[in-house]
């Protein structure tokens, strides 16, 4: 279904139909190592408007919108909806999915279609504000950046980096402090 | 002869009894004396042998007695000395015994302390993690309900500020 994002993006900028069916089927099959250059640039550029676009727009999403009510939540995709036709297509899996659910399904996407891309997980106890997401997406630049809510850490933030893990959590400082009495 | 008459004695009868008594004697000397002097001989002679047996016992008795006398003194040092040997390995052995029960008295008393140590840090250990464990939750459940939204929110901020400077872009 994540797919039809990218279908949606070729439709807007006039991508081959060939380069598209190219990447959804190596995206299909989890193999897109041997892809023809037109559909390599298409990932790629693909790619670039995720980051730049869609997730920049997701991460504006209120972080109550799974609690909202329906009519609010329309109120809110349907600014999104006005954006592009990709955006479009995000709200469209709004309704339909939790933010956490297509948080995960754009990461597994963007794994398929850029590989070499590092993957990044910012844990925090509290929604970050979306100038904050900001700074952290444009600092992992390099990177695809996945920001997930938990309150059992308390305070603080944890950041997990292409298996380093950064632990400026409360909860980390208080099972630091529990592990150095033993 | 008159005389001998009027005391009543016949002559001839007393002849006659002195002949009758030399015939007698002679058949007795004849016949019977050698046999009983024989007889007596060889009772003598026998009794004599018997006395010389009696006393060679006797002298053998005396000389195994004195023999016997003397083992039986020989025995006793033997066995004087013997228990000397013997109550001076029981004493050794009563020693070595008492030693090493000792040691093993030391051995188990160590034994004791160290488990009484081990179980003593055990103790103080377990008490100490579930005086960690309680702080823990203490601190978490303060942190948890207790605190403003807000410092979440500035802790993120500051975190963060942290954290990039560790985080390689």
């Amino acid at each position: 279904m994540i797919a039809g994002l990218l279908v949606a993006y070729a439709a807007d900028t006039g991508a081959s139909t060939q380069a598209v069916a190219e990447l959804i089927g190596g995206v299909t099959s989890g193999s897109t190592y041997h892809l023809s250059t037109p559909a390599k640039s298409l990932a790629k550029n693909f790619v670039t408007f995720l980051n730049t676009e869609v997730l920049p727009a997701f991460d504006n999403l209120p972080a109550e919108l799974n609690l909202m009510s329906t009519k609010d939540k329309d109120q809110v995709l349907d600014v999104l909806r006005k954006q592009s036709p990709a955006t479009k297509w995000l709200a469209h899996l709004l309704e339909t999915s939790t933010t956490h659910q297509v948080q995960s399904a754009l990461s597994a996407l963007v794994k398929k279609l850029a590989p070499q891309l590092g993957s990044v997980v910012v844990k925090t106890p509290t929604d970050l504000t979306p100038e904050l997401k900001v700074q952290v997406r444009k600092h992992f630049k390099q990177d695809f950046a996945v920001f997930i809510t938990d309150t059992s850490l308390l305070g603080g933030i944890l950041v997990y980096k292409n298996g380093q893990l950064i632990d400026k959590s409360w909860l980390g400082k208080i099972k630091a402090i529990a592990s150095l009495t033993k | 002869m008159e005389s001998l008459a009027k005391l009543g004695i016949d002559l001839w009868g007393l002849v006659i009894y002195i002949i009758n008594f030399g015939i007698l004697w002679a058949v007795l000397a004849y016949f019977v004396f050698p046999k009983l002097i024989k007889a007596i001989d060889e009772r003598r002679s026998q009794i004599e042998n018997n006395l010389q047996t009696a006393e060679k016992l006797q002298s053998e008795l005396e000389g195994v007695l004195t023999r016997s006398q003397q083992e039986k003194v020989e025995l006793e040092a033997k066995l004087d000395s013997d228990r000397e040997l013997l109550e001076a390995d029981m004493a050794k052995a009563k020693a070595e015994l008492l030693q090493e029960a000792e040691l093993r008295k030391d051995a188990l008393i160590q034994e004791a302390r160290k488990l009484i140590r081990e179980e003593k840090n055990r103790l103080i250990a377990d008490t100490e993690g579930e005086m960690i464990a309680m702080m823990q939750r203490v601190l978490v459940k303060i942190l948890s309900d207790k605190v403003d939204p807000a410092d979440v929110k500035a802790s993120v901020e500051q975190a963060w500020s942290e954290a990039r400077e560790e985080v390689a872009s």
